[in-house]
């Protein structure tokens, strides 16, 4: 099975100019079964359990980069979030830059049901420097 | 993708010249002081790259880094790069107009006595434009008069020596130990950008080789002799401390694992 990348293109200066990462980051994927919302900060990536997905942010400006911070799965009946891992106190971006943001989905994954995460992104190490969004989700269609 | 590194090259060209050497008179400031950089705004900085490895070794981040030049007391940087043709260009259109204006006919007999004098130092304005001499030694019209730091005409010897507005520092190599030993692989790139004057220095750095190096910014200034710009060349030391860490799985905190989907 091929593996899936999910790339969020983050326009940091306007994230941290409005402090909002809403209508500020792009969101694609290179899903084989057409994923919904390509494009945007609504990406529903179409995925199979035993599928590899790679996450990855980039800035669109080479001065201001941006890590992912973390990644949490919401519940996907009541949409409280439930840290799977959760996000670390304090994190620098020399040390998030060590991390890569990779997994195998699992078969416990339930075909038709919407898995909501978390994404949460850091840009620079200052006080308004770690957003989120709520908006983006897995989905197993068979 | 890690931060990119910028070290701003900041001379007190007035300073150099005279005491013909950048000790003391050069300011470096990089982008990393959070990061651990030493003597970020002195003359001797130590520059930290922050590397970092995957599982099997290879090497996972490219440590980029800039240097940009800039004279202390000169026009601002961000001015458009045609500004001293064009700034050349409009003293020379006033001094015209001083022609035209020149006393005429009908005007007094000491006004008209004046005329020669004040024609004869309108054409010397005119034609004071700059040469500049190329490390080579040859000498080519550079076409542009030298300016104040407020844009003016830039008379030697009749305007104070620090209103000058001095070239920038142009940065001809970068050499010494971190490029000796293959730490920093070094490259003059071309840029559209004004604030970097069409060019810049740049280095990658191996951060396979752990450790602090040295190295080598060979700069030259311009020293304004009788109407030539002359170069004058120096260097000045500085330091990297590369450093290395592993990579690892954001959800594990250890190696590839699931994803951690909440049970349904």
């Amino acid at each position: 099975m091929k593996k899936i990348n999910i790339n969020i293109a983050v326009d940091t200066v306007e994230a941290l100019s409005k402090e909002t990462l809403v209508n500020h980051i792009y969101v694609m994927d290179d899903s084989t079964f057409n994923s919904k919302g390509q494009g945007t900060g609504h990406l529903e990536t179409t995925c199979q359990p035993g599928q590899v997905i790679h996450w990855v942010a980039t800035a669109i400006d080479l001065q201001t980069p941006v890590c992912i911070r973390n990644i949490s799965f919401l519940a996907p009946h009541t949409g409280e979030e439930k840290p799977s891992h959760p996000s670390p106190a304090t994190c620098t971006m020399s040390e998030l830059d060590l991390l890569t943001w990779s997994g195998t989905v699992p078969y416990y994954m339930e075909p038709g049901v919407h898995y909501r995460y978390r994404l949460e992104l850091q840009i620079g190490n200052g006080k308004l420097s770690v957003m989120y969004v709520d908006t983006l989700s897995l989905i197993y269609e068979y | 993708m890690s931060q990119e590194i910028t070290i701003i090259v900041m001379v007190d060209v007035e300073a150099a010249l005279k005491d013909n050497k950048l000790d003391g008179n050069i300011y470096l400031i990089d982008n990393l002081r959070t990061d651990g950089s030493e003597g970020v705004g002195t003359d001797h900085l130590t520059t930290v790259i922050n590397g970092s490895y995957w599982s099997d070794g290879s090497q996972a981040t490219e440590v980029i880094t800039n240097w940009l030049t800039g004279a202390l007391g000169s026009l601002p940087p961000t001015l458009p790069r045609n500004f001293h043709v064009e700034r050349t260009k409009s003293i020379n259109e006033g001094l015209l107009q001083t022609i035209k204006n020149l006393p005429a006919r009908k005007t007094t007999a000491a006004a008209k006595a004046n005329a020669p004098a004040l024609l004869s130092d309108v054409v010397n304005k005119l034609t004071k434009t700059t040469f500049i001499k190329d490390p080579e030694g040859n000498t080519r019209d550079f076409g542009i008069k030298p300016l104040t730091v407020t844009g003016d005409h830039f008379e030697k010897g009749k305007d104070d020596p620090s209103e000058q507005s001095y070239l920038a520092p142009v940065i001809t190599d970068i050499t010494g130990e971190a490029v000796d030993k293959n730490v920093f692989f070094t490259c003059q790139l071309g840029t559209p950008v004004y604030i970097k004057d069409g060019w810049y220095w740049c280095a990658t750095a191996d951060t396979s080789k752990v450790g602090e190096y040295s190295y080598t910014m060979h700069i030259t200034l311009y020293k304004l002799v009788n109407n030539v710009y002359e170069p004058v060349k120096m260097t000045h030391d500085a330091k990297i401390k590369v450093s290395t860490a592993p990579q690892r799985n954001g959800f594990t905190g250890a190696g590839m694992g699931i994803i951690p989907l909440p049970q349904a």
